[in-house]
């Protein structure tokens, strides 16, 4: 029974803390259509604001004010120097945001350097649940993956900026024509994925290893999530994260990391093979 | 009201598909622009929205000058734009479609006004369902009262009548008279159906490659006139 509970909460927790980091991706890749290859060092920065608070001495707190705050700068800046002469151009996109990629990537390292920094957990110890004992920390991250979302559902489905940004990508000239700002939306909505990027870096930098490289271990299953779900909704990025997260922890607790990987690769190809607009998305 | 002065605009190199393109409308006028297909009308109605980034020329909306504008800012000087293949958001309901006719103007309240629901109560029936389940008729309801709930001085049509069956076409061509009417709205309207332009335009301008070839008001197009002979028998 036991093991049932904590295997049911390892799943659920890898789902959400995937969830956590996919969300900024459904944004831009999946609402926006930007295969942004930057996401990885978007989701590196925001976990390097945690180790540049506690060297400041701050509470791990004001890590999580300050992640959306550099993040929101940086999308800004990088939207409005790179990615708006690439909307629409998919090769060209993926060439400039890997650009941006290695250089952001260079930069932390020139600041921070290239070995792992560790950053305290600032809920440490673990915490009686459902007749197991599980980490503290993970149970937050779980709620933090759940107010996000419902956040980012309520702004993008119940909002009039929301409704705009969605009506902007579904016919860009047609929304232009009823008076909306489409510049100013493209803007903003790169810069709100960003943003959310930044805070999962955040959230997930005290249980992992804060180095140059975590970005990328998230990066491919967050992809992974968004074509297996289907892009452009919320409810296709929770379906695709839930496919990804449940095989990937079952199998490799059952067999072995690399199995689970296999499997999943294996399984993304089939289900893209078969639903080439993922599992929730409508065949046209 | 909208004076447009040697309008020239070309896709390709070497053929302009507007060569010179002037006109004139006064406010509050009804006009129908009419020729048959590939003599420019769509292309000037796009230029006129601001969707050509090649038009030279001159077009002045109200006192402003607008050619070179963005069409975003277009529309809030007052431009309503319905295309022709209507481009309604088919994935979202009714009343989204509606909103999304407000949402860009900053002097409007983000909801759809009571008088929507009032006017065309099928809207009301069908405010929560997706636009693209929608009849052909009633898309094209939709797509002008977007247009209208963003109040717009101007109205540009494009063949609201186009794939929408007879019965409607006159309900439609019924709902434009009286929102001109009671709004004191000037529209141009692109139509090939010539019942529809009868029943609400006053003048209607004759578009030949590229130019406005000729104006008559409405009272000489009767089927089978020398005008309708001339610009639109195939």
């Amino acid at each position: 029974m036991t093991f049932a509970v904590t295997l049911g909460l390892d799943t659920l927790s890898f789902m959400l803390a995937l969830l956590l980091v996919t969300l900024g991706l459904v944004v831009i890749f999946g609402l926006m259509n930007v295969i942004n290859m930057a996401h990885g060092e978007f989701f590196l920065i925001g976990a390097y604001c945690v180790v540049l608070i506690q060297k400041i001495g701050l509470s791990y707190w004001w890590a999580l004010l300050l992640a959306p705050i550099v993040l929101i700068a940086v999308g800004l800046i990088v939207e409005e120097l790179v990615i708006r002469h690439i909307y629409r151009r998919f090769i060209d996109s993926i060439l400039a945001t890997w650009g941006i990629s290695l250089v952001l990537k260079q930069l932390i390292v020139i600041v921070f350097g290239a070995t792992a920094q560790s950053v305290d957990s600032p809920i440490p110890g673990p915490v009686e649940i459902l007749g197991v004992t599980y980490p503290a920390y993970r149970l937050f991250i779980m709620g933090v993956a759940i107010a996000l979302s419902s956040a980012m559902f309520l702004l993008f489905y119940r909002t009039p900026i929301g409704l705009a940004v969605r009506g902007v990508i579904a016919n860009r000239a047609m929304a232009a024509s009823l008076g909306i700002n489409t510049r100013r939306l493209d803007r903003a909505t790169f810069a709100i994925g960003a943003g959310i990027a930044g805070v999962a870096g955040a959230v997930m930098a005290p249980i992992m290893s804060v180095d140059p490289q975590m970005g990328v271990g998230f990066l491919i299953p967050a992809f992974l999530s968004i074509l297996v779900g289907g892009s452009g909704t919320l409810l296709g990025a929770l379906t695709g994260t839930a496919v990804i997260s449940s095989t990937s922890v079952l199998v490799s607790d059952v067999w072995t990391q690399v199995v689970a990987q296999v499997v999943v690769f294996t399984l993304s190809i089939l289900v893209i093979r078969f639903f080439p607009r993922g599992i929730t998305g409508r065949r046209s | 009201m909208l004076i447009v002065r040697d309008l020239a605009a070309g896709y390709q190199r070497g053929s302009r598909v507007l060569d010179g393109v002037t006109l004139r409308i006064e406010r509050g006028e009804v006009v129908a622009l009419m020729g048959r297909n590939g003599m420019g009308k769509t292309t000037l109605m796009k230029a006129i929205a601001g969707h050509l980034l090649d038009a030279t020329g001159l077009i002045i909306f109200n006192g402003v000058e607008i050619l070179g504008l963005a069409p975003h800012q277009i529309a809030n000087f007052g431009v309503g734009y319905v295309p022709q293949g209507r481009d309604i958001f088919s994935d979202f309901t009714t009343e989204e479609n509606l909103l999304m006719g407000v949402v860009g103007k900053k002097q409007l309240p983000n909801r759809v006004p009571d008088w929507v629901y009032d006017l065309f109560p099928v809207l009301a029936e069908r405010r929560r369902q997706f636009a693209g389940t929608l009849s052909g008729g009633q898309q094209q309801q939709l797509a002008i009262v977007r247009a209208l709930v963003g109040e717009p001085i101007l109205l540009l049509l494009d063949e609201p009548s186009e794939g929408i069956q007879p019965s409607i076409v006159q309900e439609i061509a019924r709902t434009i008279r009286k929102i001109a009417g009671q709004r004191n709205l000037t529209i141009l309207v692109v139509e090939q159906n010539l019942e529809f332009v009868l029943s609400t335009a006053s003048r209607c301008l004759f578009m030949e490659n590229g130019r406005i070839a000729e104006e008559a008001p409405v009272e000489l197009l009767r089927p089978g006139s020398s005008l309708v002979q001339k610009y639109l028998s195939v």
